[in-house]
């Protein structure tokens, strides 16, 4: 068992990699070939300063290093496959554009700009109508899907071209978590099933395609 | 001599007048100095990262603010859209702080320039594609005499500090030295590789030279590594 560093630089070699070594470099590290007494050997290396985690997946260890301190940030930029929290601000016949927010990561959750004002560049995202459900997806009203204001867990299925990231709502888990009635002027509204949202106070019942809660 | 004169308040009898002993050279220090470096991180709450490095009088500042969306042309080019869909872009921007004065020799351009290609190889900038990392490098403080070299040196440790600040993802923290004329930035975990190197005029010896200024810049590293673990 090769005891590693708790806390690392970046470029600070963290294991090496043996014929039979069951490490693999996660998050935060990478595969590099360093010398070492004139030999060229291959070590999982940290790109960040950080504290080591080791988690075991499929009989491999991960070896992954997470920022912490001041400037932890969790400094990230959406990936394909990564959950991401979004807030729609327009939406159009076949579209849904939303300002991304927050990205759940294998290591935790990350927010992506370390100042949410309104007025700062968000990256953004793009829900087409075809991506919003996994049913009757060509007869999707979007309008009964999502309002802007509300805020939606989506995946990301695509980097896009130009500037939106291209997301999709079609999974049980995803889809509007929080949303207010009255086109945001009434209170925050609770699901009731995955095509329903109630608002508490009044009894008025919105169409939504919302986020299986558990 | 006893003087009493009952008209005036005098002081003790065994008083003397205070003589002031004239200040010794004080410019002249800054250069001779031992060569500390001070340096502090964190220091900007609403940037991604910053760090602020002091040597001899010499203040160098930098702030790190990304990745941020990058804002497309309007008729991206083919090549020009795959390069922002597959990596991030790096900007430096070096400025001298409207206090400092007798800054008109210094290049901030060719600083910029200098301590970008450093950067560029140095940051995994694939990890952040559709993104731009903007540094902006201020400099706060420089005393008569600094050569440029130094200023070059400091602005690009300062600028590893404040990226290794903002959790950016990096292969090694790049450490610059500098000595009459030649400033050498390396990555000391990988096996001292070069990555930069600034030749100000014709230099004879470099080659022995570099060796002298790689086994500088790892007492450097390690007063970085002493601080970011802390």
């Amino acid at each position: 068992m090769i005891s590693a560093p708790e806390k690392v630089v970046p470029g600070q070699p963290i294991v090496p990699i043996l014929p039979d070594s069951v490490y693999e470099a996660g998050e935060g590290a990478s595969m590099k070939k360093l010398y070492a007494n004139n030999e060229l050997i291959t070590c999982i290396v940290s790109n960040k300063l950080g504290k080591v985690i080791t988690q075991e997946k499929d009989g491999k260890t991960i070896i992954s290093v997470v920022s912490v301190g001041s400037g932890s940030n969790k400094i990230t930029t959406p990936k394909v496959g990564d959950i991401v929290i979004a807030k729609v601000v327009r939406i159009t016949g076949t579209r849904a554009l939303c300002d991304i927010y927050s990205i759940e990561t294998a290591t935790g959750t990350g927010l992506i700009n370390s100042v949410l004002a309104e007025g700062v560049e968000n990256f953004r995202g793009v829900v087409r109508s075809q991506d919003i459900r996994s049913t009757n997806r060509d007869s999707v009203k979007l309008v009964e899907c999502f309002k802007p204001g509300d805020i939606i867990r989506a995946q990301v299925i695509s980097l896009g071209d130009g500037r939106d990231y291209f997301l999709t709502t079609s999974r049980n888990d995803l889809g509007v978590i929080f949303a207010k009635s009255n086109g945001g002027a009434g209170q925050m509204m609770l699901a009731l099933d995955w095509q329903t949202m109630v608002c508490p106070e009044t009894g008025k019942t919105e169409k939504r395609k919302c986020a299986k809660p558990f | 001599m006893n003087i009493i004169d009952r008209r005036r308040l005098l002081g003790p009898p065994n008083a003397v007048p205070v003589k002031f002993v004239a200040e010794t050279q004080e410019k002249d220090q800054t250069t001779q100095a031992p060569k500390e470096l001070f340096m502090e991180r964190g220091l900007v709450a609403n940037s991604n990262g910053s760090a602020c490095l002091e040597s001899r009088g010499l203040v160098i500042q930098a702030i790190v603010y990304g990745p941020r969306p990058v804002q497309p042309n309007f008729t991206p080019s083919a090549t020009q859209g795959s390069e922002l869909m597959s990596r991030a872009t790096f900007n430096v921007e070096f400025e001298m702080s409207p206090l400092v004065s007798g800054f008109a020799t210094l290049d901030t351009q060719k600083l910029a320039v200098c301590v970008r290609d450093v950067f560029l190889a140095s940051l995994l900038l694939d990890s952040y594609p559709k993104s731009t990392i903007d540094v902006h490098v201020q400099c706060l403080s420089l005393p008569q005499g600094v050569p440029e070299d130094e200023v070059l040196a400091m602005a690009t440790n300062c600028i590893s500090v404040a990226l290794v600040d903002s959790g950016l993802e990096m292969r090694d923290v790049p450490v610059s030295v500098a000595n009459d004329g030649v400033v050498l930035t390396v990555l000391n975990y990988q096996n001292d590789e070069i990555v930069g190197l600034v030749v100000g005029r014709s230099v004879e010896g470099l080659a022995s030279r570099l060796e002298g200024l790689k086994e500088e810049s790892r007492g450097v590293r390690r007063e970085i590594d002493t601080f970011l673990m802390k």
